[in-house]
């Protein structure tokens, strides 16, 4: 009996020893720099939540814990999937008891820059927004709450959270811990930005006509997906649908006026993103380019923007290239992202 | 001439101190901290006491039940003669499972209202619930009491599930999740109340039944405020007849 303790004694210092290890070992206050993009900004980071390392490794590891869903069968990264921008690769992403919602899941790339959230506006903050997708029940169906008594009975989440933020695991660390690891996913190293960065070479002809097209009065593709980020996180109506069945940001404002509007997208990454639209219900950029070519269906609010452009088949072909362009290997490929 | 103008500020000051005093203490017999006041939340529907189990009679002959309520109320202050003292709980959840809550004590004396807002008002309601700590009724909740999708609080919820076709079965379930800074409503009561350095009480009751005065559930028995709003500005606009001491 004595020896049979003795080695589930010493079995359980083994077990415990283990757990420290996943502990990185660094200055707990050491601050995460991020790396900024030539052409970027800085973005402004919260005060109660300045990125350290140690923050950021905390966040990551919730990315991808299962534990954020009822049934333990989801983590953030199963719709938003690292090598996808961060996206899904489905139309609508699949809940963790198999229901789905109703809009397709967002490229991440580059939200440290973002300053609404949902493709409707209703969120304020990154650290607010990680309640949403939790709390739904199309989604991980879990009150943050439950998340918490889960995770505290991880000794690794104890000792992690008290180091990153002082304090105990619960909802004010699980929501600044996985906005700090979001804010660091910045994209801004594609083609586009290396022939930006005066390598000509960088894109072969018909990208360079298609990328002419792209910012030509004539398609007004960068009116709106315009500036660094390749949006001007405007609202808008884009006339894919006579009758809407998601009225969009009306569903926050209830004004008319903004019936059928969703924020505009990055098109950062926009190649890897598949399927598209707010419903992700085009399939791939063919058929985007097709129906931004065909001006749209008429419907309440939509932009004067979107209307027929006579593309031929070519130019289609240019501006599809040009798109490729804004693919950022680097970003897909970061073993940083990557549990 | 410096030291004219800090002296003149620093008389200015005083005088401006010595105004607020008065004011806040003018014609009542304030004087020190009073002691605990407890508010005793008394749940009922219609005038009986509430029960998830009982079965109470709508506007409209239908039978329900009410199987989950929650309630907040914001900015609870104590009125007399025009001076607000706020109580240093601002915040409140009520909940039918418990009874007493601590508003905490103010300057000992006659107050003549009791008032607050039933939800929460904007500039909290805009906050992030996550940044509260637990001991907060603004923390997380668990049903939750906030949306995340349309950043703000649930100011309300009233669930149950009715009897519309009589057979003795409630097949039809409600819900009534009410938030929106518009569908915050105020609530004055008068409690003309000495607060002296004992124990103090005030006894509230919240009447479930007069929010859901003119809502016939066999037509109207869902909104989350945003679907439905019409019906959400109709059971707020009920919301300041179902308090009463």
């Amino acid at each position: 009996m004595k020896v049979f303790i003795y080695i589930a004694l010493f079995s359980l210092s083994l077990l415990s020893c283990k757990k420290e290890e996943v502990i990185p070992a660094m200055n707990l206050d050491e601050p995460y720099e991020l790396d900024i993009p030539a052409g970027f900004p800085s973005p402004v980071i919260p005060e109660d939540n300045l990125l350290t390392k140690y923050r950021v490794v905390l966040g990551k590891k919730l990315f991808f814990e299962k534990a954020l869903s009822k049934n333990y069968t989801l983590s953030c990264a199963s719709c938003h999937h690292p090598s996808r921008a961060f996206s899904d690769t489905v139309s609508l992403s699949i809940g963790t008891e198999g229901r789905t919602g109703i809009r397709n899941s967002p490229s991440l790339a580059n939200l440290a820059y973002k300053n609404s959230f949902f493709m409707d506006g209703g969120i304020p903050t990154l650290e607010l927004q990680v309640n949403a997708p939790l709390e739904d029940h199309n989604e991980m169906n879990i009150n943050i709450l439950a998340v918490t008594e889960r995770l505290e009975k991880k000794e690794e989440y104890i000792t992690m959270s008290k180091k990153a933020y002082g304090r105990e695991i619960g909802p004010f660390v699980i929501t600044r811990a996985l906005a700090a690891f979001e804010r660091t996913l910045i994209s801004g190293n594609s083609d586009f930005d290396k022939f930006q960065a005066g390598n000509i070479a960088a894109l072969s002809l018909s990208q360079k006509r298609g990328k002419d097209l792209f910012f030509s009065n004539r398609t007004n593709c960068s009116s709106c997906h315009s500036g660094f980020n390749f949006t001007d996180n405007s609202f808008q109506s884009i006339g894919l649908y006579p009758n809407y069945a998601d009225s969009g940001r009306m569903r926050i404002t209830l004004n008319e006026a903004d019936r059928n509007k969703f924020v505009v997208p990055s098109l950062r990454n926009v190649a890897v993103t598949k399927p598209y639209m707010h419903d992700g219900s085009l399939a791939n950029l063919e058929e985007v380019i097709d129906f931004f070519n065909s001006g749209g269906h008429l419907s309440a609010n939509k932009s004067n923007l979107v209307r027929p452009l006579n593309l031929s088949i070519q130019e289609k072909r240019d501006l599809i290239n040009f798109l490729n362009s804004l693919t950022d290997n680097e970003f897909l490929n970061n073993k940083e992202y990557k549990p | 001439m410096k030291k004219i103008i800090l002296t003149s500020i620093a008389i200015a000051v005083l005088f401006s101190c010595k105004k607020d005093e008065e004011e806040n203490g003018g014609g009542h017999s304030h004087g020190n901290t009073s002691g605990e006041i407890t508010l005793n939340a008394n749940f009922l529907v219609n005038g009986a006491t509430y029960d998830s189990d009982s079965v109470y009679v709508d506007d409209f002959g239908h039978n329900f039940k009410i199987s989950f309520t929650n309630i907040y109320l914001s900015k609870i202050n104590f009125e007399e003669a025009g001076v607000v003292t706020p109580l240093p709980t601002q915040y409140l959840l009520l909940k039918p499972e418990i009874a007493n809550y601590s508003l905490g004590s103010v300057e000992s004396g006659h107050y003549h209202e009791l008032k607050f807002g039933v939800g929460i008002d904007s500039t909290t309601n805009h906050s992030d619930p996550n940044t509260y700590p637990i001991t907060s009724p603004l923390y997380p909740q668990s049903p939750s009491m906030h949306w995340t999708w349309n950043s703000g609080y649930i100011f309300y919820k009233i669930d149950g599930t009715a009897d519309i076709d009589n057979d003795g079965t409630f097949e039809t379930s409600f819900i009534f999740h009410i938030g929106l800074d518009e569908l915050r409503r105020d609530v004055s009561l008068v409690i003309h109340d000495d607060f002296d350095d004992n124990s103090n009480t005030i006894n509230l009751n919240v009447d479930l039944g007069k929010f859901l005065t003119g809502i016939d559930l066999s037509v109207d028995n869902f909104t989350h405020t945003m679907g439905n709003l019409p019906l959400a500005t109709r059971i707020a606009n009920n919301a300041s007849s179902a308090f009463s001491n």
